[in-house]
């Protein structure tokens, strides 16, 4: 199977289980088996890569699959998988399979909970594999990323009951988090020198050429030894190295299978694996080996120790797992290749023996309700079954012949005897004492709770028999592997992947009893059996451990907790009122400007402005200025708000005048349009406020904020102030861009013929160094030049709209349609007193009584017009709206007005109604017209018409002639119209913004539109 | 001279529209808003390239005239709709807060929420 499906399958799994529908399609315990089945298909995939490994391995074969996305840049996503990739991935979707298994029947009381645990358990499932199948450094870096932050879904798992488990989840995220900063720092350094190796510069993150690289050349580089620590930091974190080791029992608030999967058998491994992974280039040096070495042997004594101090089941496989991810990384750290190899052989046995543990303890507390080792006891009499699994996979864990953990033990122990260093009888004689209290932490877990007495009644209960099917096969392999070790398969590709190096692998030393690694396991064993029968002498002693005034945990809480102090600083700047942002923003933004003016000399500005004499045109335009500023003045000044609505559409009629000197018809027509929807729009909304609000607010308008305090309206000025500032700054930054272009009067030439001005425009240097780009190449031209040819419409506005800038006016009217669904939706259901956002509800459900008794008694349907007169004179605007409408589509590519206008006008009609028939009445007239309707089409009908093109081997949003491709061209012609893209186009901006305008009408037209039962708003 | 005019009005309305917004009164908060659109349309206009004197129409062009910018016309014909849809939302959003607060004013309504 190819490695991008195999690698994509455990999301698609994590997909459907996301889907309530898609999930619920099969009863429970079939999709629990279908997902079990898929996982084990991955596994027998994977495996069908193992024999081209396995030939190729001495020859440090791999399959490397490229999927090429942007081949110029050299991106491309890349599966790389060798022998370590593939024993990883064996871990994963095999131990994964079984997970699959347990947590379908473990959460059998429960389906929902289960369903959403399976989806982040699949979903990291596929993360994890990703992160071992990555050909790429920064691939594999942001999968490593998806398995910490699947993790914190599954430690928080509980999180909405448990504090504990929030705070674990926390905790782990935070830490691995941390770490991951640190490597990905690491892996950008990694690649930039490996650039420089290689291509004699930039980035080089493919691994099939980082693991070939020389590496003794990198050990020598200046950053190798920063590379090494960063890189080591994240693989510490993930793999719960001391002193990042905390983090992992603390994760232990996860449910089990998680704990079992994640925390036991893959992503604490993760870091492994990368040590691993970049163990061939980056090895070569005492750096290396010291780091991980002390680090890994420090963490595996410290996590042997305190698994003894736990009582609690999970906690205790948790230190013991701390313990064994230690011996990995001390392993990868020795220089001689025996630790490569004993590093793996731990790996596989570790994920049988401990993810068995894990399940176990999870069975038992399923059924019991408890995981501490003291209130167990007996249990081999309820769970005959598990009883044989955890005797198995704790002798596994402990070493004892002929389990597959002795094997690791002896490969484990003979890696370090063949250490040769000064500090070699040190840390051989640390990792026996590890090793001596891993046998007593194993003998607890299967003596006190299955075979010692119970010291209170158990209230047990059955769960279903599939859940020991899991631990059963991963018991059977702690025995099989070593049988099969014990005929002579020896893992070839797993043990070389990463050394090319044939290594011997045997069940028993051939020595025998002569052997020093045989002896001292022995003697681990015996003495570890000793001491778990004198416990009673010792372990209350050791349990003071776990009053330490010093803990991970307490430093990272007390770090957590600085932080949020300085938040607390930063926080304080947050008033969370609005005004103060804005009053932050605009003077940073004027403040830019200004310093540019004082770079280039804004009085400089005025002598290009001034230039050209006034015509007559001039000073009608520069009244309309006047006009509109004076009646803006007047609506800030004017109290009542109806009438600063009005005199601020006063203000817009005089810009729409504006637009008609340019002369720009359409944008004129539109502007009126808008202009006096706007207004409508107010004063509707103004209908909808009480007249007592608005009047306080009015009454306070020149009251400022300090004026409480001062008694003077400081918060006015300093508004004067701020606004002045911002308003030259504008002036300053407007007349800057329209002198430093040169604008011309002069008729468009053609014949020049017309690339896109942005790539042609040709920079120069002028005798003071400053840079000049004429702008006089603007592609209006090109606009002005072709529109008649390639559209076959006169109307340049039109086609810009409509065709070249179709893809802007596809998204503005998305925007506008959901802009209007915006207005209906705070209109209709945040009004609703339980929108979750509400502050205070008591408070504000006061409030709400109080309006509901006397506001709205006030508020009376200001919309109520209806005369015979202004009747007649609404049907006759709407039926006058179709007609226009349908010309302004029709003829819009020839004169002024298009879909926008049309959609303007029309719903200026429709809100005619609304005013003069009130808000039932044109609500049941206007049956037929539904926003919703017109709404859906016109997005419809534009994202079609976008993509129809596509048919014609064009690109999204081409010009195509629907006409001449029917074979009505001709026909068409003879009336004058053409049937094209640009045609479809504005008839699907019609209905958006028709359909928006309606919405946004009829919405706020509705007086009480909350409060009526059968509102249509309320649907 | 038309520049400095057009330059003048459009930070003047800009000027006035930052000033509404800053105002306690929501209703006069949202006019600022209009105010605004209004003024940065404007601005879309001063930036054409071309003032010629008849519309933006290819037959205007073959006729040997002079027209104005079509591009910035095509610019500001979406804007407008675009600031009528967010003014729309922002009177809804005024609207809610007299309905849920019983006030109009952002101050007693910060208050309120506190």
């Amino acid at each position: 199977m190819d490695l991008a499906l195999i690698q994509t399958i455990p999301f698609v799994l994590a997909f459907l289980y996301a889907i309530p529908p898609l999930r619920a399609a099969l009863p429970l315990p079939v999709r629990t088996w279908v997902a079990t089945a898929i996982m084990a298909i991955l596994v027998v995939a994977l495996l069908g890569y193992y024999p081209y490994i396995e030939a190729a391995a001495l020859s440090q074969g791999s399959v490397v699959r490229v999927i090429e996305w942007v081949p110029q840049l050299s991106l491309s996503l890349t599966f790389y998988l060798d022998g370590l990739s593939l024993l990883f991935g064996l871990v994963i979707t095999g131990i994964g399979a079984g997970i699959t298994l347990y947590t379908g029947y473990y959460f059998a009381d429960d389906p929902q909970e289960g369903d959403r645990f399976m989806m982040w358990l699949l979903a990291f499932a596929g993360a994890m594999l990703g992160v071992v199948l990555a050909g790429n450094l920064i691939t594999m870096f942001i999968l490593w990323e998806l398995t910490s932050i699947t993790s914190f879904m599954l430690i928080g798992f509980k999180g909405g009951k448990y504090a504990d488990a929030r705070f674990g989840a926390l905790q782990a995220f935070l830490l691995t988090s941390v770490g991951a900063l640190a490597l990905i720092v690491g892996i950008v350094m990694f690649g930039s020198v490996a650039g420089s190796l290689t291509n004699g510069g930039g980035f080089v993150f493919e691994l099939d050429t980082l693991l070939n690289l020389d590496a003794a050349a990198i050990a020598k580089h200046e950053l190798y030894a920063l590379i090494v620590v960063l890189v080591a930091l994240g693989a510490f974190t993930k793999s719960a190295q001391f002193p990042f080791h905390f983090w992992l029992p603390g994760a232990m608030s996860a449910p089990t299978p998680a704990s079992a999967y994640l925390h036991s058998a893959t992503m604490v491994k993760a870091g492994v694996y990368l040590l691993a992974r970049l163990y061939p280039p980056l090895h070569l040096s005492d750096l290396w080996v010291s780091l991980l070495v002390s680090v890994g042997v420090l963490t595996m004594l410290i996590g042997a120790v305190f698994a003894l101090t736990k009582r609690d089941l999970k906690g205790l496989l948790a230190y013991s797992t701390v313990s064994a991810l230690g011996s990995m990384v001390a392993l990868i750290g020795l220089p001689n290749y025996e630790g490569m190899k004993a590093a793996m052989v731990t790996i596989m046995a570790h994920a049988l023996y401990k993810a068995a543990l894990f399940l176990s303890v999870g069975t038992i507390e399923h059924n019991t309700g408890s995981r501490n080792v003291d209130e167990l006891g007996g249990l081999r009499q309820y769970m005959p079954r598990l009883t044989g699994v955890v005797a198995v996979s704790v002798l596994s864990m402990a070493g004892l012949f002929p389990f597959f953990g002795f094997v690791a033990k002896e490969t484990l122990l003979d890696g370090f005897l063949k250490w040769k260093d000064p500090n070699g009888t040190l840390v051989l004689a640390v990792i026996a004492v590890a090793a001596t209290l891993t046998v007593a932490a194993g003998l607890m877990v299967f003596w006190d709770v299955f075979i010692k007495p119970a010291p209170r009644a158990i209230h047990y209960h059955d769960a279903p028999v599939w859940l020991d099917a899991t631990p059963i096969l991963l018991a059977v392999g702690s025995f099989a592997f070593s049988v099969a070790v014990g005929f002579g398969v020896i893992f070839q590709p797993f043990l070389q992947t990463i050394v090319p190096k044939t290594f011997e692998l045997k069940l028993l030393p051939p020595d025998g009893f002569a052997n020093t690694a045989f002896q001292i396991s022995t003697a681990a064993l015996l003495l570890g059996a000793a001491a778990f029968a004198l416990r009673h002498a010792w372990l209350p002693a050791l349990a003071q451990l776990e009053r330490l005034p010093v803990s991970g945990s307490a430093l990272f809480k007390a770090f957590v907790a600085g932080l949020d102090k300085i938040g607390d600083v930063a926080l304080r700047l947050q008033s969370g009122q609005i005004r103060y942002y804005l009053i932050v923003i605009f003077i940073a933004a004027s403040l830019m400007i200004w310093g540019y003016g004082a770079v280039e000399n804004p009085l400089s500005f005025f002598g290009f402005a001034l230039k050209d004499p006034p015509t007559f045109e001039t000073w009608v335009r520069t009244f309309m200025l006047v006009l509109a500023c004076a009646a803006a003045f007047f609506s800030i000044i004017q109290k009542n708000h109806l009438f600063a609505a009005l005199t601020l559409g006063v203000t817009g009629y005089s810009i729409g005048v504006i637009f008609l000197l340019e002369p720009a018809p359409d944008v004129a027509v539109v502007q009126f349009l808008v202009e006096t929807l706007t207004t409508i729009l107010i004063i509707l909304i103004l209908g909808r406020i009480s007249q007592k609000q608005r009047e306080d607010a009015s009454n306070r308008l020149w009251k400022g904020y300090l004026q409480k305090r001062t008694g003077f309206p400081i918060g006015v000025l300093r508004d004067v102030a701020i606004a002045g500032m911002v308003g030259t700054a504008v002036f300053f930054f407007t007349l800057a861009a329209m002198t430093t272009r040169t604008t011309t009067t002069e008729v468009v030439d053609c014949a020049q013929g017309f690339v896109p001005a942005a790539i042609q425009i040709p920079i120069e240097n002028d005798e003071t160094g400053s840079i000049v780009i004429p702008r006089s190449l603007s592609i209006a031209a090109y606009h002005l030049c072709n529109t008649k040819n390639q559209l076959g419409v006169t109307d340049v506005v039109g086609a810009i709209v409509a065709d070249y800038r179709a893809m802007d006016t596809l998204l503005e009217i998305v925007v506008f349609a959901v802009a209007a669904l915006g207005v209906l939706t705070m209109l209709s259901r945040g009004l609703s007193i339980t929108n979750p956002l509400a502050p205070r509800q008591n408070r504000v459900a006061i409030l709400q009584e109080e309006w509901d008794k006397k506001e709205l008694a006030e508020i009376k349907d200001a919309t109520d017009l209806a005369t015979p007169f202004t009747k007649l004179v609404a049907r006759i605007v709407l039926a006058l709206g179709f007609l226009v409408a349908a010309s302004h589509i029709v003829t819009g590519g020839d004169a002024p007005g298009d879909g926008f206008t049309a959609g303007a006008f029309l719903g200026l009609a429709v809100s005619l109604w609304y005013v003069v028939y009130g808000y039932r009445e044109a609500l049941n007239r206007l049956r037929i017209l539904r926003p919703y309707y017109l709404l859906m089409a016109g997005l419809a009908l534009g994202t079609l018409n976008a993509l129809l093109p596509l048919l014609w081997g064009q690109n999204m949003l081409s010009f195509v002639n629907y006409g001449a491709w029917i074979g009505v061209d001709g026909l068409l012609k003879e009336v004058g119209l053409k049937f094209t893209t640009t045609l479809v186009f504005e008839v699907s901006i019609f209905l958006t913004v028709f359909g928006g305008f309606m919405l946004v009408t009829e919405t706020i037209a509705h007086p009480k539109a909350a409060d009526m039962e059968d509102s249509p708003l309320k649907a | 001279m038309e520049d400095l005019a057009m330059a003048a009005a459009i930070g003047t309305l800009f000027g006035m529209g930052v000033f509404q917004m800053l105002r306690r009164d929501l209703v006069k908060a949202a006019m600022g808003f209009a105010l605004l659109f209004n003024a940065v349309n404007l601005f879309i206009l001063s930036t054409g390239a071309y003032r010629g004197a008849s519309a933006p129409y290819t037959t205007n062009l073959a006729d040997g005239k002079a027209t104005s910018d079509p591009l910035v016309q095509a610019l500001i014909l979406t804007a407008i709709v675009v600031s009528f849809g967010s003014y729309a939302l922002l009177l809804a959003m005024v609207n809610l807060v007299s309905r849920r607060f019983n006030r109009i004013d952002s101050d007693e309504v910060k208050e309120l929420i506190n």
